[in-house]
């Protein structure tokens, strides 16, 4: 049943028989409804040998006006990741996530000490003092990984050869494994794919303080 | 069969009025118990609805409420730590801190995959059984948050789920409170309705919560499931009438969970009770109000009746000066004075009746009230009687006029008296003589018989009259009665103004001659053929004579009447007999034979009649009558 419901994956085109060193893979990524579907982490493995790690400078998930800038972030196992506080208010950042759990317990212009992510896996930030802040940071052993754009489409610049594609999102049905696609990337010139997902309903507060109290109070 | 009858005319009065008060009285009696029961009924099921909408508003306002308090607990940052331990014994006992600071009856932790993760209620059981109202975390899911009612170790609880969030559901915090007599009564406070929870399940109905007394919450274990598909309905348990209300609160497959809301009749009645006591008081006064002015009603109807029946009676046994007092200006009063007019009137009539009968006769009066009294006559046969004094009128010359009019009012008052005792109509007194007549104005067959009998009546009341005078010193008078019967015109005869109701003609003429006849021949009583006729049956009587009337050219016969035929002694039918024998031959010239006749006559009886002739056949003797004659003497003589 639940291959029936994702079964919506499909080749937009056929691969060019030429080789060429690199391609770029364009993926578009719709939910349930076919509503595009931005923020969504697109990541790509490979059956051949990838590339190490690069040693990565340390990622930056900034907070201003009482929200995280990225909502959400991709980073390799064991990249560090700092947390700037760019509000004149502290904040409180924390994870519960079994990947990682952490705490940044309130602070304001000395930015704590950079938090590095080991286990791959989904870590959910929040802020303790502020329920509506959100954000994510995906950890996933691949150099391949992109992120959709406000039209739910992402890139990736691939080696020739072939790929199975992963799709993951802050609202995704759990059934992550079925969430992929497999394709053949060409040594040159761009193939398209468009990946369907299943999103639930968040339950996250979305209701922002205001001077007046909360703007909604609704579940988004 | 005989109906029911009032013997008075009050009680009739007094039973319509009473009867017809008591039964408007009765009918709005039953109106107004009818109209009442079915308001507060009606009130009674408006307040049952308004009590199940009260009960929910009051669950679903606790269930908001619950739901706040759970969100702001499952918002508490520490929980969230504690959950990210997975140290089961620290997440209990933090739940349990948690659950104090509502004062929760029940809390429990599920996991976002309906797992039971923690329950207070159940400290030892570590295991990650099913949460058994799955259910409602999914609606939660749906929806933010939930709640339910479930039952908990027999229990109602009212339950609610929040998710907590970091920021991400991570787990789900339950809490719940239970719906206890505390619920209830604090219902109860709000609508003055009882209230029941109640659970109906397989095995049976469970009683959880009531705020009936005791003795009535042991006999709601009744059947429900025949009740449950009714909105509202009439249950009596006890000696309590209630009218019930079923509310489900919540149903899961056999399970259902219900609100029974109750009124006691009684007490919804209560104030009607109060009026119906007030009612049956003013129903009493007003029927003693009643009763009061009909009595009086109904008397000043029959009293005044009673006061008629009075007179009626009276004018009945003649006494038609009865007058009734009454003095009312309404119809009753009006009958009063007609009545006072209408005796006026009898009284007058009477009076009229009494004096006419004084002036003329009885009869006449009759004739006269009863009919159109005008001039005029008619030709009738009468018996006429003239009636005379011998030697009154030398009498009346010696005496003072007033013992002379006490002699006369004294004979004229016997002789009337027998007059009236034989229907004779006194037609005038003329000093002494009385005229009188029979046969008019109403018809008399027996006229002639009726006039001889008074005749002989008169003559009677004479005799014993005479005695009386004899003792006065007073000369013996002889009266000398006429009668004849023929025709005659008779009725009110005179003037327009001043009438007589008499007669006229040669009948009368000749009663008078008859009467003055007497004096010659020297008898009491005469009369003509005519009456002789129609009476010689009943009287005997003796042919005197045959005489012819001045004017007239048939002569008539003139008789003696001696007495009634069974009356009279055998010595006057003897000189009858010898008279007649000897008046034959006189009649026959034969002188001789007539003279030895009357003689012999004489030799018996005193007989003047019989002297006459022996006179007058000596007269004969001497001067034959002529050869023509036939016996008859001319009385103008």
């Amino acid at each position: 049943m639940l291959n029936a419901r994702y079964a919506m994956i499909f080749y937009m085109f056929l691969l060019s028989p030429e080789l060429v060193t690199a391609g770029t893979l364009h993926v578009q990524v719709r939910d349930q409804a076919a509503n595009v579907v931005p923020d969504a982490v697109v990541y790509a493995l490979s059956a051949g040998p990838m590339p190490a790690a690069p040693s990565q400078t340390d990622v930056v998930i900034d907070q201003i006006d009482k929200e995280f800038v990225h909502p959400v972030t991709v980073i390799r196992p064991g990249t560090s990741v700092i947390f700037p506080n760019h509000d004149n208010i502290r904040h409180h950042v924390y994870s519960f996530s079994p990947s990682k759990t952490f705490e940044l317990p309130l602070y304001k212009d000395a930015t704590p000490q950079p938090v590095r992510f080991d286990q791959p896996g989904v870590v959910a930030l929040g802020c303790n003092i502020h329920d509506w802040m959100s954000a994510y940071i995906y950890v996933v052993d691949s150099p391949y990984t992109a992120l959709t754009d406000a039209q739910g489409q992402a890139v990736l610049t691939l080696p020739a050869g072939q790929y199975v594609l992963h799709v993951w999102h802050p609202r995704i049905k759990d059934d992550e494994e079925d969430q992929r696609g497999k394709t053949t990337v060409p040594t040159e010139g761009k193939v398209g794919l468009e990946l369907a997902v299943a999103l639930k309903k968040s339950f996250r507060s979305s209701a922002r303080a205001t001077s007046g109290g909360f703007d909604g109070g609704a579940y988004r | 069969m005989r109906r029911f009858a009032f013997k008075h005319f009050r009680s009739r009065l007094l039973f319509y009025f009473v009867g017809l008060f008591a039964l408007t009285l009765a009918s709005i009696f039953v109106f107004v118990d009818r109209v009442f029961q079915q308001n507060t009924e009606s009130a009674i099921r408006n307040e049952l609805i308004v009590t199940e909408r009260v009960f929910s508003k009051l669950l679903q306002d606790r269930s908001a409420q619950l739901t706040q308090w759970g969100i702001a607990l499952a918002g508490d940052f520490a929980f969230k730590g504690v959950m990210a331990t997975h140290d089961h014994d620290t997440l209990l006992s933090a739940l349990l801190n948690l659950s104090k600071r509502v004062g929760a009856d029940a809390a429990m932790l599920v996991s976002v995959d309906y797992e039971l993760l923690a329950d207070i209620a159940r400290p030892d059981d570590k295991g990650r059984g099913p949460f058994f109202a799955a259910d409602m975390i999914r609606q939660a899911e749906e929806y933010g948050t939930a709640s339910t009612l479930v039952l908990m170790g027999q229990l109602p609880y009212q339950l609610i789920a929040v998710p907590i969030l970091a920021p991400d559901p991570i787990a789900w915090l339950c809490i719940g409170f239970k719906i206890d007599q505390g619920v209830l009564n604090q219902l109860k406070q709000l609508t003055q309705l009882e209230i029941s929870i109640l659970s109906l399940g397989k095995t049976g109905t469970i009683l959880h919560a009531s705020t009936l007394l005791d003795g009535n919450k042991a006999t709601l274990n009744n059947d429900w499931q025949q009740v449950i598909d009714k909105e509202s309905f009439f249950g009596s348990y006890r000696d309590s009438l209630y009218l019930s209300r079923l509310v489900v609160l919540h149903k899961q497959g056999d399970f259902t969970m219900v609100a029974l809301i109750q009124r006691s009749w009684h007490d919804a009645l209560a104030n009607f009770y109060h009026l119906r006591w007030l009612m049956m008081g003013i129903a009493l006064s007003g029927m003693a109000i009643v009763l009061l002015v009909s009595s009086w009603l109904a008397k000043t109807v029959s009293r005044p009746m009673q006061i008629l029946v009075k007179g009626v009676r009276a004018i009945g046994l003649g006494d038609y000066r009865y007058k009734v007092q009454l003095t009312a200006s309404d119809e009753i009063g009006e009958l009063g004075r007609a009545f006072n007019d209408m005796s006026g009137q009898l009284a007058e009539k009477e009076k009229i009746r009494n004096l006419l009968g004084k002036v003329v006769s009885p009869a006449v009066v009759n004739e006269l009230m009863n009919s159109e009294v005008k001039l005029g006559g008619e030709l009738r046969e009468i018996t006429a009687l003239f009636s005379d004094l011998a030697g009154f009128t030398s009498i009346a010359e010696a005496m003072q006029p007033e013992p002379l009019v006490a002699l006369l009012n004294d004979y004229l008052t016997q002789m009337s008296n027998q007059i009236n005792a034989n229907d004779g109509v006194i037609d005038k007194f003329i000093g002494d003589a009385v005229v009188a007549f029979w046969g008019a104005p109403v018809i008399e067959g027996r006229h002639a018989v009726l006039a001889l009998k008074s005749a002989l009546a008169m003559q009677h009341a004479l005799a014993q009259l005479r005695t009386h005078w004899s003792s006065l010193g007073l000369p013996l008078l002889t009266m000398r009665i006429g009668v004849n019967t023929g025709p005659a015109v008779v009725g009110n005869m005179g003037s327009i103004d001043r009438m007589d109701y008499t007669m006229m003609g040669d009948t009368v003429n000749l009663a008078a001659r008859l009467e003055g006849a007497n004096k010659y021949y020297g008898t009491d009583i005469l009369l003509s053929e005519y009456t002789y006729a129609q009476v010689k049956e009943v009287f005997l009587c003796r042919e005197l004579d045959k005489v012819r009337v001045q004017g007239k050219r048939l002569p008539v016969r003139v008789f003696e009447l001696l007495g009634e035929h069974s009356q009279v002694e055998s010595a006057s039918k003897v000189l009858c007999e010898m008279f007649a024998e000897a008046l034959a031959e006189f009649r026959q010239c034969r002188w001789g034979k007539a003279e030895s006749l009357f003689v012999s006559i004489l030799g018996d009886y005193d007989d003047a009649v019989s002297r006459l002739y022996l006179h007058r056949l000596q007269y004969y003797r001497t001067a034959p009558p002529e050869a023509s004659w036939d016996g008859v003497y001319d009385l103008g003589k």
